[in-house]
């Protein structure tokens, strides 16, 4: 069988070749009067380098041709023309300088164009940025306000928010309440049907992309049955840290509340072969058993 | 002619190549190639007088004398080029006048313009000197130095209805140069 | 099958007399070889390089005689002795030998010059080249008898001395040579070939040019002219179960003829 893939890039190669080669020699061609008229130039010039001393070349003989045959009456006008003198080499060099002058306006036009380039980028960068920060400054005020109305948020005592996390969330003013942490299993007790619990914990998480705040969002969501979320919340503060226990019963928990107990056990059979925590052994008799 | 085709198809790779190019043909004396070389290249050397100069000075030579009005603007740098300018500026003036005499017959009494040693004005000098023969519409001047060196100036209107001013110059009985100027 | 390669079988290199093409110069040689026949020669050399048409004479020689004339064709040479005589015994008496009997060449020639006057025979022997020489003194002496003819065809190698070898030099009376087709013995071949079989668009769709352009790199050879058409015809059915967009019919492809002396290694990329 014939492989025409193959035979076409061949072709391909030789028409190129053939190509390439007629055109080189049209090329060659080409350039052959323009090679020997830069030859027969710069031979022209040894020659009268030669001829005179200086690379000058003056003309004194046709001068006087002009000169010669000019009346010469009293109060006459006579006018006569002269024959520059021409310096080659020195004419050369002007040409020269005149490109290289050209070259550097022409590049200095270019850099000029590339710096009004990145200072316009620079600007509208700069313009963004600033809109950002109002726009963010502008939702914080407002959350303050807000803030301030709520009730008390409830929250399980592994969530373990700081101190002035939980002073922003019941409002509590920051010199009256103590400064150390919460020890141990001490509960503090938050309004669960806060509206504005979700949008500053989704900020929050949002600058500081903190898992624990992840779950805490998921565990709202269980609580308030949209399982859907908790489930997805769940899974990003998983997908933060793997090692968190938390998210990984939440994510099971919600799961099977969704109806997709066999996901769930699945997930939790491996994740126990992994840490054979009692913990998730309980919550898969949980699942098994049907009390779900 | 295979040097005109060099130069001609050699234009930016030679710095310089226009002015050397152009004086070259005004050494080898081929007036009429370096008049249309000049015309050419005229708005690429613009700022060269050397260049502007040669120009001139090969279209004198030829039957374009009214190409010497591009050049003779340009001159102006040094005093020779300033009295090169003037030279071309005189020879163009006389030109019109005697065109102007010949065809509407206009006097031109007893003026006295600067001299130049151009056949042109030799002839207008004599012309302005009534010193001619006229038979049948043709003036005939004899040189005012050489005696044997004869002009017929005459005009002859072409198929176009251009009338053009004649200059035949003969050396004794012989023809050896025809001046035609539009 | 599809219409190319149908095509391209046609180039396959056979002896199948039902696609030749009568081309003048081969027309030429072979009505003089069929005179020769009748003339009273001894041995007629056909000669020629390989892939000029030899083989394909001789078969068409056997193939239009072969119910007229006491004719016989061995297409391959018959290298060893005992064999070849056998054969030539066999044909001429149309008796078979049992396997361990021999032919005694004495036996054979006597045989022979008995039937002098009453039997012509012929034999077509090909790829003489490859019998030794004492065969070949066998098959001289055999054609002395006059009663057998001798047809045989030899590669024309650049080592002419084989036609000047003893054994032929006396012998030989009619010597044919094939030669390679010109351009236009090559184009009237080439659409020949495809209108006798109906291809006459494809057969259209091939200009002086294209030919030319084969030509000049199968000199007009035969075996290597089949072999490019056959591969180049081998593209064009590939050309058109896969991407038939590429296919002119009106124009033939100068694209793939290139791409098939590419491959013959005629051109080099």
């Amino acid at each position: 069988m014939i492989n025409t893939v193959e035979l076409e890039k061949r072709w391909i190669r030789y028409k190129t070749r053939i190509f390439g080669s007629l055109f080189f020699i049209l090329f060659f061609v080409a350039a052959i009067p323009y090679l020997s008229f830069y030859l027969f130039e710069q031979y022209n010039l040894i020659v009268e380098k030669d001829k005179n001393t200086s690379n000058v070349v003056i003309v004194e003989q046709l001068a006087p041709k002009i000169e010669r045959s000019l009346p010469k009456e009293i109060n006459d006008v006579v006018l006569s023309p002269s024959i520059p003198i021409i310096d080659f080499t020195k004419e050369k060099q002007i040409d020269r300088e005149i490109e290289q002058k050209n070259e550097k306006i022409e590049k200095a036009k270019i850099q000029k164009l590339k710096e009004d380039k990145r200072r316009k980028a620079k600007e509208r960068a700069y313009r963004q940025k600033v809109a950002k920060r109002r726009a963010l400054k502008r939702e914080r005020e407002l959350a303050k306000k807000e803030s301030k109305k709520r009730k008390l948020i409830k929250a399980k005592a592994s969530s373990s928010l700081s101190v002035n996390e939980l002073k922003v969330l019941s409002g509590d003013d920051i010199k009256k309440s103590h400064t150390r942490e919460p020890k141990g299993n001490k509960k503090i007790d938050f309004g669960g049907s806060s509206s504005n619990y979700m949008p500053i914990m989704k900020r929050k998480f949002q600058e500081n992309r903190n898992p624990r705040e992840a779950i805490l969002i998921a565990k709202a969501y269980y609580k308030a049955g949209n399982y859907i979320e908790s489930e997805k919340w769940a899974l990003t503060a998983n997908n933060l840290d793997k090692e968190n226990r938390e998210s990984w019963l939440l994510f099971a928990e919600s799961k099977a509340k969704l109806g997709k107990r066999k996901e769930a056990l699945k997930i939790l059979v491996s994740y126990h072969k992994k840490t054979k925590s009692p913990e998730v052994k309980e919550l898969i008799d949980k699942i098994k058993g049907g009390n779900f | 002619m295979r040097k005109l085709f060099f130069l001609t198809s050699l234009t930016s790779i030679l710095f310089g190549s226009n002015l050397s190019a152009i004086y070259k043909l005004y050494e080898k004396q081929e007036y009429e190639k370096g008049c249309d070389y000049g015309a050419k290249y005229y708005s690429k050397n613009l700022n060269s007088e050397k260049y502007m100069a040669f120009y001139g000075l090969s279209c004198l030579e030829t039957n374009s004398i009214n190409r010497l009005a591009q050049p003779m603007v340009k001159l102006g740098g040094t005093k020779e080029l300033r009295e090169t300018a003037s030279y071309f500026a005189t020879i163009l003036l006389q030109k019109q006048l005697l065109k102007q005499s010949l065809l509407d017959g206009k006097e031109l009494g007893n003026l006295n313009l600067p001299k130049t040693d151009f056949v042109l004005s030799k002839i207008f000098n004599l012309f302005v000197k009534k010193k001619y023969s006229i038979k049948d519409d043709i003036y005939t001047l004899v040189d005012s130095e050489k005696k044997d060196i004869r002009y017929e100036v005459y005009i002859k209107k072409s198929k176009k209805n251009i009338n053009y001013m004649i200059i035949d110059i003969y050396h004794g009985d012989k023809f050896t140069k025809r001046y035609q100027y539009d | 099958m599809s219409k190319y390669q149908e095509i391209k079988n046609l180039f396959i290199d056979t002896l199948d007399t039902d696609n030749y093409v009568e081309l003048e110069s081969m027309a030429y040689n072979y009505q003089v070889l069929e005179e020769s026949l009748d003339k009273p020669l001894k041995m007629i050399l056909l000669f020629g390089r390989p892939g000029t048409g030899k083989s394909m004479t001789l078969t068409r020689l056997y193939d239009t005689l072969k119910d007229r004339r006491d004719i016989h064709y061995f297409d391959a040479p018959i290298l060893s002795e005992k064999e070849f005589l056998k054969n030539i015994y066999e044909a001429m008496s149309s008796q078979s030998i049992p396997q361990n009997m021999r032919v005694n060449f004495d036996g054979l020639l006597k045989y022979c010059q008995k039937q002098r006057g009453q039997r012509d025979v012929v034999f077509l022997l090909d790829e003489c080249q490859l019998y030794s020489e004492a065969l070949m003194e066998k098959i001289r002496l055999l054609s002395d008898t006059r009663v057998v003819k001798f047809v045989i065809t030899l590669h024309k190698t650049d080592n002419e001395e084989v036609i000047a070898k003893e054994h032929f030099k006396t012998r030989i009376w009619e010597v044919i040579e094939l030669k390679n087709a010109t351009e236009n013995d090559l184009q009237v071949y080439i659409q020949m070939k495809l209108v006798q079989k109906g291809f006459v668009e494809v057969s259209n769709s091939i200009s002086k040019r294209d030919v030319r352009f084969i030509h000049q790199y199968t000199k007009g050879n035969f075996r290597e002219t089949n072999k490019f058409l056959y591969v180049v015809f081998n593209i064009y059915e590939f050309y058109e179960k896969n991407q038939p967009q590429k296919i002119d019919s009106k124009k033939f492809s100068k694209k793939i003829l290139e791409m098939a002396a590419l491959k013959l290694g005629y051109l080099h990329d």
